[in-house]
């Protein structure tokens, strides 16, 4: 639906030239929630425009189903950009026009009878769920309703593709989740490929099926958000990933389990899927001559599928949990040493 | 010398409609100028919808020229211009032209700023709708811009009104130079306490208008 083939984007101002965007390909299926996640200055913000042309690639090309997007005349272009529909971080709405008018403004600029626009953007109310509100002005709404207008503005020329400017990150936790579950809807209801860059791990995790981590202009990591959060390739992604599932053991603690003078080894485990429920951890202590002691434990689901991560430490003799480790490891579960051996 | 007031009122009255159609059709005629030098004065700049550096260049610059030149000289300097346009060089119409030409650069900045305080998000957001640069100037900009736009003509008319009282210089009539000319020259103080006081009174009820209606645009 959206492919980048070596899009590279660069500003210059002056003398300098920052290099936004570095030789970026990837393709985004149809019917995706597509995340791309990276923090401020990765280029992402980029990338999103230039799917829809708001930044002309400097290179490289994207196409939106099928079509080069540059090669479009402006008049294509138009209305090109009528079956993309995009909502922002700062809702960018239409301050001086009620709700209504903000919704149907789409519309009226693409010369809609006036019954067809009122029929539509009253369901388009409903749909987002400010049947209520339609007479208000955009600064008498709360900032997720703000975004619902957003939403049902951007939905009202019936695009194919969504993209999603940081379309939560003004937004508090609560409201976060609400606009999620309703982008979830518009992406379910209405096969609508959705786009969205953030630099909020839990908004990849909650919604998208896919995810590409983006680090100085370039894609360090893609693949299902399954992969990338199970198995993270690159620093950066791990750093992301813990954000959510906030891993990373306490300095305090890692120093205690410096100090000890036993034979002792911490690995973290991962279990996805049927594996998750599996009695691992007695079975080790049963078989095996080692102690084990769990220093951390969550259990989460990811694209509907459970998703366990346990850090333990394991102490006894080498030789022992060497052993120990080699059993855990079979099937679906994952073991890999995360802090050095005590010595 | 005491002034007859019997037929003074008529002289106040004929110099209040002169100004009134002064500031009137010139502040119509330099709107329609300073509106459309100020859309271009920003749509034209560098990373807008219509992006043209050489008409962005040279248009701020006569904005800035025209701007600079005192009022008094202005109106004397451009009097052939004025001649070409309204056939004469006194009297009320031969005051209007330089009025004009005086509020249209004035009213482009004035439009200009208040069309720059649109966040650039909004004219992104409506890029990304597929609307034409028409359609984004006409149907996004301006109606954004509609309150604080309604302001800025405000002070630009009352800025008129102060102007338009050395249009006595080329016999232009009107309030302000019936008070030079009485009060000022002939230290008549009546004359002129009255003749400012009803400035007052006009400018007091422009700018209370204004206000008014600026904020029932804002509908807040």
């Amino acid at each position: 639906m959206i492919r980048f083939e070596e899009v590279t984007k660069i500003y210059e101002s002056g003398k300098n030239e920052v290099k936004a965007l570095n030789s970026v390909s990837f393709e985004i299926e149809k019917g995706e929630i597509y995340g791309v996640v990276g923090y401020s200055g990765a280029g992402k913000s980029s990338l999103l425009r230039c799917v829809n042309l708001l930044e002309k690639p400097t290179s490289g090309r994207v196409l939106v189903d099928g079509e080069n997007m540059a090669g479009l005349s402006s008049k294509e272009l138009r209305k090109k950009r009528k079956n993309i529909g995009m909502i922002f971080q700062h809702f960018n709405l239409l301050n001086a026009k009620t709700v209504f008018d903000n919704i149907a403004t789409p519309l009226y600029l693409q010369g809609e009878k006036k019954n067809v626009i009122k029929e539509k953007v009253n369901n388009l109310l409903e749909f987002v769920g400010l049947s209520e509100h339609g007479h208000k002005y955009p600064d008498q709404l709360s900032g997720g309703q703000k975004q619902r207008v957003g939403i049902a503005r951007a939905l009202s020329t019936d695009p194919e593709v969504l993209l999603c400017d940081e379309a939560t990150s003004a937004l508090d936790p609560q409201t976060t989740s609400s606009i999620l579950e309703l982008l979830k809807k518009i992406n379910k209801e209405y096969n609508i490929t959705i786009l969205l860059i953030t630099h909020e791990m839990n908004v990849i995790r909650e919604i998208c099926s896919s995810v590409a981590v983006m680090e100085k202009g370039k894609v360090i990591e893609k693949g299902s958000v399954f992969e990338v959060f199970s198995r993270p390739k690159t620093e950066t992604a791990r750093r992301f990933v813990s954000s959510v599932l906030q891993d990373e053991l306490p300095d305090s603690l890692k120093n205690i389990l410096r100090n000890q003078d036993k034979n002792h080894q911490v690995f973290r485990i991962v279990f996805t899927g049927a594996s998750t429920g599996q009695p691992l951890l007695s079975q080790i202590a049963k078989k095996f001559d080692v102690d084990v002691s769990v220093l951390y434990g969550h259990v989460t689901e990811l694209q509907d599928v459970p998703f366990g991560n346990l850090v333990v430490q394991l102490i006894g003799d080498e030789h022992e949990i060497r052993r120990a480790v080699i059993f855990a490891g079979q099937g679906e579960v994952e073991v890999r040493e995360v802090i050095e051996h005590a010595s | 010398m005491q002034v007859d007031w019997g037929t003074f009122w008529v002289d106040i009255l004929d110099a209040t409609g002169d100004t009134l159609i002064m500031v009137g059709i010139s502040l119509l005629a330099s709107a329609v100028i300073g509106v459309l030098l100020g859309v271009i004065l920003v749509v034209t700049r560098k990373g807008h919808i219509l992006e043209n550096l050489p008409v962005f260049n040279v248009l701020n610059a006569i904005v800035n020229v025209l701007r600079s030149i005192p009022f008094i000289i202005l109106m004397v300097a451009i009097i052939p211009f004025t001649r070409l346009v309204v056939g004469t060089s006194i009297g009320t119409a031969a005051a209007i032209v330089p009025l004009i030409v005086y509020a249209g650069p004035y009213i482009a900045r004035l439009v200009e700023n208040s069309l720059l305080e649109i966040d650039p998000g909004i004219v992104e957001a409506a890029e990304a709708m597929g609307a034409t640069p028409w359609q984004t100037i006409f149907r996004i900009l301006l109606p954004e811009a509609f309150s604080s736009l309604i302001l800025s003509l405000t002070t630009a008319t009352i800025g008129l009104v102060g102007a338009s009282a050395m249009a006595g210089a080329v016999g232009g009539g009107g309030l302000g130079d019936l008070a030079i000319a009485y009060g000022y020259q002939r230290f008549d103080t009546d004359v002129m306490i009255v003749t400012v006081v009803l400035l007052i009174v006009l400018v007091q009820g422009l700018q209370s208008s204004g206000n008014v209606i600026s904020r029932r645009l804002r509908r807040r």
